[in-house]
């Protein structure tokens, strides 16, 4: 389409062209993204290929792996991720149920209630994970409450995460505009209906985002359960055959390859989690134009 | 809204309550170690699978078909070595199938076990300090503590190691004989350390020989088992020993004193097991299977 033969253009051939455009640019912006990514990979794999450079004058050598060593244990090591994300769901949705009840008792008017939402949170935001793991592995045998050392490590997790989550739930709350709730109850609702139909499905939108992601920061933190033994998920194997075999670096290294895939998939589902929930706001906008 | 609080409570101490079950620590026996492990069929041993030959993992191991061990423990052929060996002896004589609980080293020594594991058979040397959370059985092998350095650094006599940076693992006996609080029979204590050190504390003693083979230069001298030395140097690493054993490690199976069970019955019946392994060679040859030498002989006697 030139000028010399449509002189004058009509709105819907400009849109058209417009649109296009913004089409052609989206597509260039995402081509260039993904051969910078492939660009940095190919550094990071530059720097573990134990090359030796001679650059005449100076030389340069790169991190050098034993392949065997990777090649013979990678699958066993690799067995561990299924503990990884066995743990890791089941202590999220632990720390759900703990955020969504301890943001509920902080907002509330009872005092007992902040009172032990506050104390919870500060408690256990005060005191490190790793002490939390141990705690509840070997200190609360003493009460007669024997955990294995899974549900041990899913209870200080849950517990540590549900702490930190609790903001997010509560801002999600707090986010519903007034004017909601006075809508709700000019609609004659009580005020569980309000909770269950106008405040939550809202708040919720806001704060499942941000739950995916400390989700994925949980996959990591999984592996501080490995401390007591009993769970032989990812870092647990890399440790125990990095040692008796003299090669931690390569082990530890196969483990973080198969942290960062878990993560690149889990933040796959996080985005489509995210374009699902943020549905309704998009149509929103279309109809608004 | 505000009446439903009450059933927020009850929901927060019911997840309490759900995350709690799982694992069972509940007695059928009668009162007693010995049997509680007779009971259930099977014994639970505490071992560190990180160093090879002594106790490590076999990654291409099944479980062992028939095991009646839990599914978070380990079994038989999926972790091997010299301590695995010994404990799978101790287990056929008292008739049970074993299994291995796997527990970073400084919560074994620390006691406290909360009855997840019922003895550990992990090279542990006994001394005066650990006695006071775990009892000892009879020693079932004879290692000499000693110190290795890289081959470069031309150390050849304990003399020369002063002033040096030593490397050690945490909570061992190596850093007890190194501050001088070392509890042992005086008998087992062959050399003082070197003057004016300065120690080096891991996780473990591999970490200390890895950081030399990774190049690290803070140290070049580590201090550990002739044994863990020996496979080291068969590993590739460049050390030698320097001078000659300083200590002897007569390490002893423990069991737990915090334990919800009566011991006594079992201790001794540990430790007279470990016996008849002495006396029918069992133990001389599983030494000389992994380290060519039979050290099941008390070196001060």
């Amino acid at each position: 389409m030139t000028i010399e033969n449509s002189p004058v253009n009509s709105f819907e051939e400009d849109l058209k062209r417009i649109l296009d455009e913004e089409h052609k640019q989206q597509l260039n912006h995402r081509t260039k993204l993904l051969v910078s990514w492939i660009g940095l990979m190919a550094v990071l794999a530059l720097l573990f290929s134990g090359l030796e450079v001679d650059l005449g004058f100076t030389q340069i050598k790169f991190i050098s792996l034993n392949i065997d060593f990777i090649k013979d244990y990678a699958p066993f090591i690799a067995q561990g991720a299924l503990q990884t994300i066995l743990i890791s769901l089941t202590s999220i949705v632990l720390a759900m149920v703990l955020a969504m009840l301890s943001a509920l008792a902080r907002i509330s008017n009872s005092a007992p209630l902040v009172a032990v939402s506050t104390f919870y949170i500060s408690l256990i935001r005060g005191t490190p994970l790793y002490l939390q793991v141990i705690f509840f592995f070997l200190a609360l045998p003493q009460m007669g409450i024997f955990m294995s050392g899974f549900y041990a490590g899913v209870t200080a997790l849950g517990l540590n995460y549900g702490a930190y989550m609790s903001e997010i739930f509560r801002a999600g709350i707090l986010s519903v505009s007034k004017g909601q709730h006075e809508a709700a109850t000019a609609l004659g609702m009580n005020s569980r209906q309000k909770m269950a139909y106008i405040v939550m499905p809202q708040a919720l939108r806001l704060a499942i985002p941000p739950m995916g992601n400390e989700y994925i920061a949980m996959l990591k933190d999984s592996s501080l359960v490995s401390v007591t033994g009993f769970v032989h998920e990812i870092l647990w194997r890399a440790q125990k055959v990095g040692r008796q075999k003299f090669k931690n670096l390569e082990a530890l290294i196969i483990a973080a390859i198969f942290y960062w895939i878990l993560t690149l998939l889990f933040t796959a589902l996080q985005n489509r989690l995210e374009n699902r929930l943020g549905r309704g706001e998009g149509e929103i906008k279309q109809l608004s134009h | 809204m505000k009446k439903f609080y009450p059933l927020f409570a009850v929901l927060l101490v019911l997840s309490f309550g759900l995350a709690a079950c799982g694992g069972g620590g509940e007695g059928e026996g009668d009162g007693t170690l010995l049997g509680e492990v007779k009971a259930r069929g099977y014994l639970i041993v505490s071992t560190d699978p990180n160093y090879e030959p002594i106790s490590y993992l076999d990654p291409d191991a099944e479980r062992a078909a028939g095991t009646i061990c839990p599914e978070d423990l380990l079994t038989y052929g999926e972790m091997v070595g010299f301590d695995v060996d010994v404990a799978k002896a101790v287990a056929d004589e008292l008739g049970l199938e074993v299994c291995f609980a796997t527990p970073d080293w400084d919560l074994v020594t620390a006691g406290s076990w909360g009855d997840r594991w019922d003895i550990s058979i992990g090279s542990m040397t006994p001394t005066l300090t650990r006695a006071e959370v775990v009892t000892f059985s009879t020693p079932y092998v004879y290692t000499p503590a000693h110190f290795a350095a890289t081959a470069d650094s031309g150390f050849t006599s304990l003399a020369d190691l002063e002033g040096q940076t030593i490397c050690l693992a945490a909570a061992t006996t190596y850093l007890d004989w190194m501050n001088g609080t070392l509890t042992i029979t005086e008998d087992a204590i062959f050399a003082d350390p070197p003057g004016d050190f300065t120690i080096v504390e891991l996780p473990t003693d591999q970490e200390c020989a890895q950081a030399i083979a990774a190049g690290r230069e803070e140290f070049s001298v580590y201090l550990t088992s002739e044994t863990v030395i020996d496979s080291n140097i068969a590993g590739g690493l460049d050390v030698v020993k320097v001078g000659g054993a300083v200590f002897s490690e007569n390490l002893s199976p423990a069991t737990d004193k915090s334990s919800s069970f009566d011991i006594d019955t079992f201790v001794a019946e540990i430790s007279s097991i470990v016996d008849g392994l002495h006396a029918d060679g069992t133990l001389s040859a599983l030494s000389i299977k992994y380290f060519e030498i039979d050290m099941t002989q008390d070196p001060t006697k």
